[in-house]
């Protein structure tokens, strides 16, 4: 790599992204962020603890979002059991670790493979004769019936029926701690949930770059046909039920290590840990972030990791709504306005803004704003057809190195 | 060649996933017994040395929090959570609070969703630096935070619930305390009193399909000792929107007496069907979790009529009995109107004054060790609405032994006895034998 | 404990059935509004069910100035009113937008409504009904009985489905409606106002919403948390009947109903509750082999 390959905007940005997600459990005790700064407005600079846990559970939604949006985002297909899939990955990951002694981490990895196989043909094979609404309610009976399948008779001894399955926090390695140890001369090391933070977004960022190379290939491509027009998409040569039984397997795996992840971070599932309203807000977490772009999965994550708060202490940041009876039941309504006001005003969702203001930037004006949609269609649809039977070079992954 | 790319990203994924295998490898043997207790008890003793910091805790204010649903599908008991805040105001103002220091109440929204309380609970412990957590509502959720709490030491005072799991074992949960009587003791009573009332009939339990459930079908069965045939035991989800087809089993296996274990607004339909559906008069013992207004105003006074279930309190139109004089003082305080005392309100001032209670006896420089130790001292104390004593011990945190019950008679409820001790909480413990028929309070039959 | 098989105890098994269908025509009554607006407007409506609920809440408001019918009838045209301005000024924006942008927007609504009858009538249980010719005792055939306000139920369910099959299928007005659903361009060239059809068609499901929903709580409960139940069944019961078949919708609501309760009592229960898991198999069931729902027809669209 060239030295000025390391310096263009986009790699400088990679790496100061880097760094923050490096330093941040360590953030928390820094004079500038302890809280110290007070009164910025009604603005308190304050990083506690709590935010090394926030931004953990943000690595777990952004594997969730991602694979809502592989599915929904680029695939289109709609799902509204996607919660069963990412609570199928967490408990195979506690029925493996707890029932037959796999280490966590392998449990994980093993909870995103059975989760992938299981998603794509007991979910996809059936999912590709049905469309829209149709899959909509279909894969809903996903969540409906999980919590009922969890507790049958043949399985509670694995599921451990409605008490589901703890485990202790995972603690660091030695290895780790030795080694940090050893490099900083004991001036650093890592206790149980700066660990667990590293593990998940280290986790997170890998799964996003290989999203990124999948997304961008010959695969990828063939989702985003999919999606576009089923019939198009056949007539290009894509096999169409194969195509949709890989979308769900794949989005599968990525909900399968979230889950697995989720229960490694909460230490615990059980057959109510995630719900039919978790199902909804993945899907209203993808819609709201961008579909069909990393960077609606990341504003999504972002959304699922912050609403708790949001929920909560909405009222209290609307000035003057505290003279108002019962203001505290008013977040509901605030909340599903401000749901509505979002998809009305950002059709494309946060990424879609994001990438107008940068087109605008780069000095396309305004007209330049939907180009880079368009010409991705425009590129899709090329490929496709040098794809098509009878075009002796197929392989265009090949060909556009 | 992007397929190098992705042999790259796998082999590091591997490599991640090696190092983190490793680690693991390092901890199975120790880590995953789950009856590990947790060092909760290493640094502090009862009376820290001055100057050191108690989460929570400062000169003049304690700060409480709980995670509870003020909105979402259970919104119905919010009033809990308010009329709690109330109290613990109503303390601040006429008392300064307890021990010098007035109490702040954190009460977060977690909507009965599992991943926000979880959420919820990590805000309020490592960011607003809770002192305890105090009545937190919900069976999933807060199973989803018990052991985090464990964890980290705080204490989880006086869970809205009577789940036998949560509380059975002190040595696995140190810091959890119940407030409702166990369920498999209340339904150990519900079964006795079918057992006297109904010798060589059939009865018939329906119940939720989780530990709720399961710990009350336990307890009937002990309870009725074989003595009354058991014709059927329904399951249902929470998601069914009705019991029809529970109810309708039951009539078919000419059950005598129907006992319900579930929550207010299926319990409700459940008798509606019987009673409006079927012309079916069967009498109904219902869960304590539903003895109160709610299931009342959706089933309808004439329906209800005569349905039994476990009372803790006295009731609120017992107007001549202090502690009630004292709920309807508050309830002036708080601007709630009179009609809206309820059994729901009479619980929130029961688990207040307990925590009023434990806070004061934890001293003037309370530890959270202190809170727990000033918890587990508690013994026959009651308080101003309790029909029968609290008592708590390093073995037990489940704070009564007593049930009585009571009856929908007239549009309200009746303390209508009989009244039963129990000793224990484990399966083991709680037999028909151990039950002990007690008298009722001074003032509690109308 | 093994219930007698239906030749041994048949009033069990027709009780099962009688209480299955009772249950079933809450289902299908707001399946009916859900079908209401898929078959005018496209639009999956994820708010039905508060939006019935909120329009019931309403009705007990007016309750208090006045008898059952009048404020019945006044909960249905506040509601209509309601939907046919939601579909102007909420829906309109986004119906060029990708289908789950209005997916989207349902669950804002279905948050907002819930939120808005929580704020404003609080979170108790309000006594609500049976009202008028709904209440009274119940009629036992043999020893199978069911009751006033499920036979009433099931006699509003029957109604509602033929007034919608006579609008869609026998006057100009469903013509049109059909119509703006299938292909706006093509609607909008020959004449028909397509943004009244459908403000009109949003309306029309809101009434019908208004009856499920003053219906369904008189039955189980008036409480901000009652119809989210009914709602996943009535989604469940829509797609199963088809989602463009008022016919399908009262057949699937029925049919939920039913299997539910026989598996519920026919399963043998060593293998655990099952009754859910019966039932949504059979409705994936049936979708594996006639992929739009009982009644549905296949859509055919151009490329």
């Amino acid at each position: 790599m060239s030295v000025r390959a390391l310096l263009q905007p986009r790699f400088l940005w990679l790496s100061l992204l880097g760094v923050v997600l490096i330093v941040f459990p360590y953030v928390h005790g820094w004079p500038l962020f302890d809280g110290s700064i007070r009164n910025l407005g009604f603005f308190t600079l304050e990083i506690t603890e709590f935010r090394t846990f926030n931004a953990t559970m943000f690595g777990v939604w952004l594997l969730v979002a991602m694979s809502m949006n592989l599915l929904t985002g680029t695939s289109g297909q709609i799902s509204l059991g996607h919660a069963a899939v990412v609570l199928v990955g967490a408990y195979t990951t506690g029925i493996l670790f707890d029932e037959f002694g796999v280490p966590l981490a392998l449990a994980v990895i093993l909870a995103g493979v059975f989760t992938g196989v299981v998603g794509g043909l007991v979910i996809g094979l059936p999912a590709a004769r049905l469309s829209g609404p149709y899959l909509a309610i279909a894969t809903f009976s996903l969540i409906i019936t999980l919590p009922q399948i969890l507790k049958l008779n043949g399985i509670n001894s694995w599921t451990n029926g409605a008490l589901g399955i703890g485990i202790r926090p995972v603690e660091p390695p030695n290895l780790v701690n030795d080694f940090l140890g050893a490099v900083t001369r004991d001036a650093v090391s890592l206790n149980e949930r700066q660990w667990i933070y590293y593990v998940t977004i280290g986790t997170a960022v890998l799964m996003t770059v290989l999203l990124w190379n999948i997304t961008r290939s010959r695969i990828g491509r063939a989702f985003v046909a999919l999606r576009d027009s089923e019939i198009g998409a056949e007539q290009m040569g894509v096999n169409v039920p194969l195509y949709k039984a890989l979308a769900f397997g794949i989005s599968s795996f990525y909900a399968g290590i979230g889950g697995g992840l989720f229960f490694v971070v909460q230490t615990f599932v059980a057959p109510e840990s995630l719900r039919f309203n978790d199902s909804i807000l993945f899907l209203v977490a993808v819609v709201i972030g961008g579909l069909g772009t990393i960077l609606g999965s990341v504003f999504g994550a972002l959304f699922l990791a912050f609403q708790a708060e949001v929920i909560s202490n909405l009222p209290d940041w609307i000035p003057g709504l505290n003279n108002v009876r019962d203001f505290e039941r008013l977040s509901p309504v605030i909340y599903g306005s401000l749901l509505i006001a979002t998809i009305l005003t950002f059709p494309r969702g946060l990424a879609g803004i994001v990438q107008s203001l940068l087109s605008l930037r780069r000095g396309g004006g305004i007209g330049a704003m939907d180009l880079p949609a368009l010409s991705a269609i425009r590129g899709t649809l090329r490929n496709l057809s040098a794809s098509l039977p009878g075009n002796s070079d197929a392989d265009d992954s090949g060909k556009k190195e | 060649m992007r397929i190098t790319k992705m042999l790259w990203v796998l082999g590091i994924l591997l490599a991640c996933t090696m190092l983190f295998l490793a680690a693991c490898g390092d901890d199975d043997g120790d880590d995953v017994d789950p009856t590990d207790t947790p060092d909760v008890t290493e640094p502090d003793a009862t009376e820290p040395p001055d100057g050191v910091d108690v989460p929570g805790i400062t000169d003049t204010e304690i700060v409480l929090g709980t995670h509870t649903s003020l909105t979402g599908p259970i919104a119905a008991y919010s009033i809990i959570p308010t009329f709690v805040g109330s109290y613990f105001d109503y303390i601040n103002e006429t008392e300064g609070g307890v021990n010098g220091r007035t109490i702040t109440y954190l009460v977060e929204d977690d909507q009965y969703s599992p991943p926000l309380a979880v959420d919820l609970t990590r805000k309020l412990v490592e960011q607003d630096g809770i002192f305890a957590l105090f009545n937190a509502l919900g069976t999933p959720n807060h199973l989803q935070v018990i052991d985090y709490l464990q964890d980290q030491g705080v204490p989880d005072m006086f869970a809205a619930t009577g789940a036998t799991e949560w509380v059975k074992d002190p040595a696995a949960r140190p810091l959890t305390f119940g407030s409702n009587p166990n369920y498999t003791g209340e339904f150990l009573v519900a079964g006795k009193y079918i057992s006297d009332t109904f010798p060589g009939g059939k009865y018939g339990v329906i119940l939720q399909n989780d530990d709720f459930g399961a710990d009350g079908l336990v307890g009937v069965k002990l309870g009725v000792n074989d003595t009354v045939e058991l014709v059927g035991e329904e399951p249902y989800e929470v998601t069914d929107p009705d019991l029809n087809s529970q109810i309708d089993r039951l009539r078919a296996a000419e059950a005598d007496v129907v006992v319900i274990v579930s929550t207010p607004l299926l319990t409700a339909n459940a008798i509606k069907h019987a009673r409006l559906d079927l012309n079916w008069d069967v009498p109904f013992i219902i869960s304590a979790v539903s003895m109160n207004e709610l299931t009342m105003l959706i089933a309808g006074e004439d329906v209800i009529e005569g349905t039994i279930g476990a009372v803790a309190t006295f009731m609120q139109w017992q107007e001549d009995h202090p502690g009630i004089q004292k709920h309807l003082e508050i309830l002036e305080f708080a601007g709630i109107d009179r009609a809206g005392a309820s059994v729901l309100t009479l619980y929130s001032q029961y688990v207040a004054e307990m925590m009023i209670e434990t806070l004061s006896r934890a001293g003037d420089n309370p530890t959270r060790q202190g809170l727990i130790d000033a918890a587990e001292s508690m013994t026959d104390w009651f308080c101003s609405v309790c029909l029968y004593a609290v008592n708590f011990s390093a073995s037990d945190h489940d704070p009564s032994q007593t049930v009585a019950l009571g009856e929908y008679k007239g549009g309200r409820i009746e303390i209508t006895g009989p009244a039963y001790t129990f000793e224990g909480i484990a399966v083991a413990d709680l037999t028909v034998d151990s039950l002990e028929e007690v008298d009722l309070p001074e003032g509690a039959l109308p | 404990m093994l219930a007698a098989p239906p030749w041994e105890d048949p009033d069990l098994f027709a009780q099962q059935i009688v209480s299955g269908i009772a249950s079933g025509s809450l289902f299908a009554i707001l399946a009916l509004a859900i079908v209401m607006i898929y078959r005018s407007t496209d639009v999956l409506n994820f708010g039905q069910g508060e939006m019935a609920l909120f329009a019931a809440f309403m009705s007990w408001t007016f309750l208090t100035r006045m008898d059952f019918w009048p404020a019945f009838f006044l909960a249905i045209l506040v509601a209509a009113v309601m939907g046919a301005a939601l579909e102007r000024f909420v829906l309109r924006p986004v119906s060029e937008a990708p289908v789950l942008n209005s997916i989207v927007v349902t669950l804002g609504l279905f948050v907002v409504f819930n939120g808005l009858s929580l704020w404003i009538w609080g979170s108790q249980p309000k006594g609500y009904g049976p009202f008028s010719v709904f209440k009274g005792d119940a009629t036992c055939v043999s020893d199978v009985c069911i009751g006033r306000l499920n036979i009433g139920i099931l006699v509003v369910t029957l109604i509602i489905m033929v007034l919608l099959y006579l609008l869609f299928q026998h006057t100009r007005l469903g013509l049109a409606l059909r119509a703006t659903a299938q292909n706006r361009t093509a609607s909008r060239l020959v004449g028909i106002p397509v943004g009244n059809m459908l403000s009109i068609g949003w309306g029309l499901a809101a009434a019908v919403g208004a009856v499920a929903g003053v219906m369904a709580t008189q039955n189980l409960s008036l409480t901000t948390g009652t119809m989210f139940a009914v709602l996943l069944f009535a989604f469940a019961a829509a797609v199963l009947g088809g989602l463009d078949s008022p016919v399908g919708a009262v057949v699937g609501g029925l049919s939920i109903g039913v299997i539910k309760n026989l598996a519920g009592t026919y399963v043998p229960p060593e293998v655990g509750s099952v009754d859910l898991l019966v039932a949504f198999l059979v409705i994936v069931l049936v979708l594996m082999v006639r992929p739009t729902g009982l009644f549905g027809r296949r859509a055919v669209r151009r490329v």
